[in-house]
């Protein structure tokens, strides 16, 4: 079995069952970015299929406009980083800390 | 079937008007938003909070349930629909419920099964009827697994076995579960939490819709002696002191074996000592064992110890390790 790392922006919106207009709108407010800019030839790590599904729930479902799911996103994110790299810091500290 | 009281679920009395539903709707589905919440049991409890906004948010299907609800029925309790009854049957599509959501049996016998079919995003279509949708096209669904890799696996890069049980539906739309199993190729220089997606390995589609996608979702587990910063594997050395004062070489090991350390003379403990290439695989080259020191003493005092120590003391005898606090 191999992997496959990119979409095209066709193929990301089937895969995401979201319009094209609203996924430039996504771009636009930075929620995913292409890995390559030039429009309209982008393309699209395959991690952001449930980075657009994510922001399409909060935007919907709690009934948030781009801006604020794009905010939340990106505060979600950074808590869940800052959780990681605390649990990280945490282990290398015990480590250091033992008697031997 | 039980009965759900969704005037307990939203936490609102019978009388509410609709503002205070909806207000009620809004403040539950953000504590409970399964990509938001941490709280336990998250998922269901925002299914059942889109469910009970779904009927007590829409007039007409608040004024059927109230009817049912005059009949004495309480959460919890066992519940038969009345004789006659023919559920709500109008089309539409949900506007509250979670993306992914299947509601309750309850909900489905009083207001007609309007079930899912898999991908997202499928509620809002707008379908013209239960009979044509039943006949389109749906793609499977993508499923996550969390791909769990010792650092020795990410280090060799081989296949590794994955194992999983896959729901679909039979064609009654009955769930039935398959077990699957795949020899997955490890990437070189894969990074905890990337994906790893292997295409058409999800839930099959249906009336000729494409498979869904299988997404490994890397994961490194623990291991007894490293630890990870991005590509650099990270080492904790204990030295002996006068290993620290005098400098020595030292065995360490590495995911490749064991190797000669370096230590130079008057090494503070905290000391970063790189090792170039000897981490993690990247995708072109390796990253660094970042090898850092720590001082111990040893576990039980030996006879001869203090004599030792006092001449070291006498020899620094104008070293204040705390000058800095002055």
């Amino acid at each position: 079995m191999t992997s496959v790392n990119c979409f095209d922006f066709d193929e990301l919106c089937q895969r995401t069952s979201v319009p094209g207009e609203t996924l430039v709108t996504i771009v636009e407010h930075g929620i995913i970015t292409p890995i390559n800019s030039v429009a309209p030839r982008w393309q699209f790590d395959i991690s952001t299929v449930w980075v657009v599904r994510r922001a399409v729930r909060l935007q919907r479902e709690l009934e948030l406009d781009w801006q604020g799911a794009a905010l939340a996103l990106e505060l979600l994110d950074e808590n869940q980083r800052l959780r990681d790299e605390n649990e990280r810091l945490r282990q290398r500290l015990l480590r250091f800390v033992a008697a031997l | 079937m039980e009965f759900k009281d969704y005037y307990a679920i939203l936490d609102v009395p019978a009388d509410a008007d609709a503002k205070a539903i909806k207000s009620a709707y809004r403040r539950l589905a953000r504590k409970y938003h399964p990509d938001v919440s941490k709280e336990e049991n998250a998922e269901e409890r925002f299914k059942e909070v889109g469910e009970a906004y779904e009927v007590l948010g829409d007039k007409e299907k608040r004024a059927e349930y109230d009817q049912l609800r005059q009949y004495g029925h309480r959460g919890g309790e066992e519940f038969q629909p009345p004789p006659g009854w023919d559920g709500w049957q109008q089309g539409g599509a949900h506007q509250a419920g979670g993306s992914e959501s299947e509601f309750s049996d309850f909900f489905d016998n009083l207001f007609g099964q309007r079930r899912q079919r898999g991908g997202t995003g499928h509620g809002g279509a707008g379908f013209g009827g239960f009979d044509d949708f039943a006949h389109r096209p749906y793609p499977g669904q993508d499923v996550e697994l969390d791909f769990p890799l010792f650092l020795e696996e990410v280090m060799a890069a081989a296949p590794k076995e994955v194992r999983f049980t896959l729901r679909t539906h039979d064609e009654q739309g009955y769930p039935k579960d398959i077990e699957k199993s795949l020899k997955v190729r490890v990437p070189k220089g894969v990074s905890d939490g990337e994906r790893i997606r292997l295409k058409g390995q999800g839930g099959p589609g249906g009336n000729g819709g494409a498979n869904g996608d299988l997404y490994l979702k890397v994961q490194f587990a623990p291991h007894p002696d490293f630890d990870v910063d991005g590509h650099n594997l990270l080492l904790t050395v204990p030295l002996a002191p006068w290993e620290a004062a005098l400098g020595s070489k030292i065995e360490i090991p590495t995911l490749e074996g064991r190797l000669q350390l370096t230590v130079p003379a008057n090494s503070h403990a905290g000391a970063r000592l790189r090792l170039k290439g000897k981490g993690l695989p990247q995708r072109n080259g390796q990253g660094d064992l970042i090898a850092q020191l720590k001082i111990v003493l040893p576990e039980r005092p030996a006879e001869g110890d203090d004599a030792a120590w006092k001449t070291l003391a006498e020899h620094h005898q104008h070293f204040n390790p705390r000058a800095k606090w002055r």
